[in-house]
C-alpha cells in the first residue's frame, strides 16, 4: 500500500511519462497533409510532470517553482532581479509603468514626455507609452535589420525626450552602442524589449542587460513557453522594487503570498497620511494591477529554462537552413542581416520582396498558405495606420517611415522555432522555388 | 541573485559576543546567496515543507556577512521569545530556514545618487546591516566619506565590528565610538565611555546639512536620533532608517 505523499508523486510522474508518450507520440511530418508552422510549443514529458508536481502543491499562485524559475532565469541573464507576470505584453506595461514611479523623484517620467519607439513592431511595445499620456516618437527601421537606424535617433531627441522603448526585432538585437551613446548623452531610461530575444547578445552580452529594465515573452511562439507568461527583469534596485509593487495591485508589502510581515515593521510603519501603524499589507504606493503567474506556469518554465540552449541552437540552425535557401533568391528578396558585433538568437527569418520581384507579398504568402505554410508579417506593419491610433497625438523623427511603410508592404517571415525540421525546410523552400519558376 | 528566496540552512558556527549577544554563521545548501550590503533575512527555526506549506513564524535579522562570503552571518540580541528560543534551540549542525534578501536599507544606492557623504549612526547590534558595506569597500576615498557613531552598552560588542577597523584605509574613517560601561581588560579599541547622545554627533560633524543620515538600533533610539535630527534642521528625506517591530 502506498501511502507516502512521495511514493505518490513519483507514481504519478511515471504514468504522466507513459501519457505522454501515448497523446504526444512523435508522428512523421507529411508534407501532403500536414502544416509548417510558424513556431509552437516544443516540450517532452518533464514540462507535463512539472506541471501537474505543481498542481499537487495545490499552492497555486507563486511558490518554489516559481523561485526556481526566477533563479534560472536570473543565472541565465545574469541579471538581479526577474519578476515573472502573465504575458511579455504585461512585462511591458509594468516596465514602462516603472518608470513613472515616485521613487525615481525627478527623474520619473510624466504624461507629456516624449518617448522614442518604432512603428514597425508589435501593439504593446506602443500602448503602455499612450497609457501613460506620453508622446511617442517614432524613427524608421533599417530594411534587412529591421531594427531602428541609429543615425535617425538623435534625430528624435528633444528636450521633452526622456526615454527609448524600443524592441529586438524578431531576435536580431538592435546597435546598443550607438543607442547606448544616446541614452548617456542625453540621461534617457532606456527599456528593452526582449521579448522575441531571449538569448541573443550584442557583443557578447545578453540583450535586455545593457538599459535600465528589460521584458520577455513565454507566450507558447516565443522561445521558451509557459503557455501564457512574460517577465520583467533588471539590476536596479529602484526599479525592480516599483515593478513588483506596479505588479502587486500597487501595494507597497512585499510579502509573497501566504505571508505576512516579511518587512517585520507591519504594523509599526507610517505612510501617506494613514494612521500610524495602519496594515502594510493594504498599504499602496504605486497605482497597480495584478499580473502574476501561478506557479503551475512557473513549473513549465523551470523545464523549460532547461531546454533554452539547446532551442537556441535548433533556432539558429534554422535560421542558417533559410539563409542558404534564399540566397540564390537575392533577385527577389532583401535577405535578414543580423546587426554588426551581435549574435542573435532568432525569433523568424524575416524577407522582403524587392519591388521588381514580378509577384508581391501578398501573392507569395497567400501561396504558401494554401500550401498550409504559415507565414506572419512583421507584426503590426506600421503602427500607426492601424486603426487603433487612429487619434493617438505622436511624432515622427525628421527622416520619416520610409523604410516602414517599406517593410509594412514588402516584408513576411517564417518560423525558425526548434520544432521545424529540415525536412520542412527543405519543402517550403520547393514550393517557393515552383512559385517563382511559375 | 536578490529576487528572494527560501532556503535551507545549517548553523556552522556560534560565538557569544557578550551577554545575551551572539553571532551566528550560517551555510546554506546550493549556490551562493547573492544580496546587496544592508539588506535582511528572516529566519525561521521550525521546519518548512516548500511543497505547498506555509512559512513558519520567522524573525527579522540584518545581513551581517560581505555578499563574497561562503557563510551568511547575523548578530542577534535575546530580547524576546524568539531570540530566547534561538539562544535555547540553536546549536551547530541545527537546520533553519531562511528567506532572503529584502530591504532597501542600501547605502551605495544613496551614494550613488550623489550623495557624497555619510553618517552612520548605530546602536548595540544595530551595526550589522553596515558591515557588509564596510567589507565591500576598498578605498580610501571611500572611507574619507564616512561618519560613523556607533554606541553599546559594554565594549566587548565592538569586536563585532572588527572588519571595519582592520583595514589601512579605514585610517581614512572619522570613527566615534561610544561604551556605556568601561572594561579595562578591552582595550582593542579606543572609546569613549558614555551613552551616544544626538548633540555629540551635530556638533562632530561639519556641512550638516549635505549629509545624508543612516540610523540603524533598537526602536527607542531610533525615534531619538531621528526626531533629534530633524529638530536640527536635517531634512527628513536625507535621514534613512532601518526599524523594525
Amino acid at each position: 500500500m502506498i501511502n507516502d505523499e512521495l511514493e505518490l508523486r513519483d507514481k504519478i510522474s511515471k504514468l504522466i511519462e507513459e501519457f505522454y508518450h501515448i497523446k504526444f507520440k512523435e508522428q512523421k511530418w507529411n508534407p501532403a497533409n500536414d502544416p509548417v508552422r510558424y513556431a509552437g510549443r516544443v516540450f517532452d514529458e518533464k514540462e507535463l510532470q512539472s506541471l501537474v508536481d505543481s498542481s499537487l502543491d495545490f499552492w497555486l499562485t507563486a511558490g518554489r517553482y516559481s523561485q526556481e524559475f526566477e533563479s534560472l532565469f536570473a543565472d541565465f541573464l545574469d541579471v538581479d532581479y526577474v519578476l515573472p507576470v502573465n504575458s511579455g505584453s504585461s512585462a511591458n506595461l509594468v516596465a514602462f509603468s516603472a518608470l513613472t514611479s515616485p521613487l525615481l523623484r525627478e527623474r520619473r517620467l510624466k504624461a507629456g514626455d516624449e518617448v522614442i519607439t518604432a512603428s514597425a513592431g508589435f501593439p504593446t511595445t506602443l500602448n503602455p507609452i499612450i497609457q501613460h499620456g506620453m508622446i511617442p516618437v517614432f524613427v524608421d527601421i533599417k530594411i534587412g535589420t529591421y531594427n531602428i537606424d541609429p543615425e535617425e535617433l538623435e534625430r528624435a531627441i528633444t528636450p521633452k525626450t526622456k526615454a527609448i522603448f524600443l524592441a529586438h526585432t524578431l531576435g536580431n538585437p538592435y546597435d546598443l552602442d550607438a543607442v547606448m551613446a544616446v541614452v548617456k548623452k542625453h540621461n534617457l531610461w532606456l527599456i528593452e524589449d526582449c521579448c522575441d530575444a531571449l538569448g541573443s547578445k550584442y557583443k557578447g552580452q545578453h540583450v535586455g542587460t545593457f538599459g535600465h529594465i528589460a521584458t520577455c515573452s513565454f507566450y507558447p511562439a516565443h522561445h521558451i513557453t509557459m503557455g501564457e507568461g512574460g517577465c520583467i527583469f533588471t539590476n536596479n534596485d529602484i526599479l525592480a522594487k516599483a515593478a513588483l509593487s506596479i505588479r502587486d495591485w500597487g501595494r507597497d508589502c512585499y510579502c509573497s503570498s501566504g505571508e505576512s510581515n516579511t518587512c517585520g515593521k507591519r504594523f509599526s510603519g507610517t505612510y501617506g497620511t494613514l494612521p500610524k501603524g495602519y496594515d502594510h499589507k493594504y498599504v499602496y504606493s504605486h497605482i497597480g494591477y495584478n499580473l502574476k503567474i501561478t506557479d503551475m506556469q512557473a513549473a513549465i518554465g523551470v523545464e523549460q529554462m532547461k531546454k533554452l540552449p539547446e532551442f537556441i541552437k535548433r533556432r539558429k540552425e534554422n535560421f542558417k537552413a533559410w539563409e542558404k535557401g534564399f540566397r540564390k533568391w537575392e533577385k527577389y528578396f532583401i535577405l535578414p542581416e543580423a546587426t554588426e558585433k551581435s549574435d542573435p538568437s532568432w525569433f523568424a527569418y524575416p524577407v522582403s520582396v524587392k519591388p521588381a520581384a514580378g509577384f508581391t507579398r501578398t501573392e507569395l504568402v497567400s501561396h504558401l498558405n494554401q500550401n498550409k505554410i504559415e507565414t506572419r508579417n512583421l507584426f503590426g506593419g506600421s503602427l500607426i495606420r492601424q486603426p487603433a491610433y487612429a487619434d493617438i497625438e505622436y511624432k515622427v523623427a525628421a527622416g520619416g517611415l520610409k523604410n516602414t511603410d517599406f517593410s509594412m508592404n514588402n516584408t513576411f517571415f517564417l518560423g525558425v522555432y526548434p520544432g521545424l525540421t529540415n525536412e520542412m525546410i527543405t519543402h517550403v523552400l520547393g514550393v517557393i522555388d515552383k512559385f517563382i519558376g511559375d | 541573485m536578490p529576487n528572494p528566496i527560501k532556503v535551507k540552512a545549517t548553523v556552522d558556527k556560534i560565538i557569544s559576543v557578550s551577554h545575551k549577544v551572539y553571532k551566528l554563521l550560517l551555510r546554506t545548501s546550493g549556490r551562493k546567496q547573492r544580496f546587496h550590503p544592508g539588506q535582511f533575512l528572516h529566519l525561521a527555526i521550525d521546519d518548512y515543507d516548500p511543497m505547498g506549506g506555509f512559512w513558519p513564524d520567522s524573525r527579522v535579522f540584518s545581513i551581517a556577512s560581505s555578499p563574497s562570503s561562503q557563510l551568511i552571518e547575523i548578530i542577534y540580541s535575546v530580547k524576546g521569545s524568539f531570540t530566547a528560543r534561538m539562544e535555547n534551540e540553536l546549536m551547530v549542525s541545527s537546520q533553519v530556514w531562511l528567506k532572503l534578501p529584502y530591504g532597501d536599507f542600501i547605502i551605495n544606492n544613496f551614494i550613488n545618487e550623489g550623495n557624497n557623504q555619510v553618517v552612520i549612526i548605530a546602536g548595540g547590534t544595530g551595526i550589522s546591516p553596515f558591515i557588509p558595506f564596510f567589507s565591500n569597500l576598498n578605498d580610501f576615498y571611500s572611507y574619507s566619506k564616512i561618519y560613523l557613531f556607533w554606541g553599546v552598552k559594554s565594549p566587548e560588542v565592538f569586536s563585532i565590528g572588527d572588519s571595519i577597523f582592520s583595514h589601512d584605509s579605514k585610517s581614512a574613517l572619522n570613527l566615534h565610538l561610544f561604551s556605556e560601561t568601561e572594561d579595562t581588560t578591552q582595550n582593542a579599541y579606543s572609546y569613549n565611555i558614555g551613552m551616544l547622545q544626538g548633540d555629540l554627533i551635530i556638533n562632530a560633524i561639519t556641512n550638516r546639512e549635505d549629509k545624508i543620515y543612516f540610523i540603524s538600533g533598537p526602536p527607542e533610539m531610533i525615534t531619538y536620533f531621528k526626531e533629534f535630527l530633524i529638530d536640527a534642521g536635517i531634512t527628513e528625506s536625507k535621514i534613512i532608517i532601518d526599524n523594525w517591530e
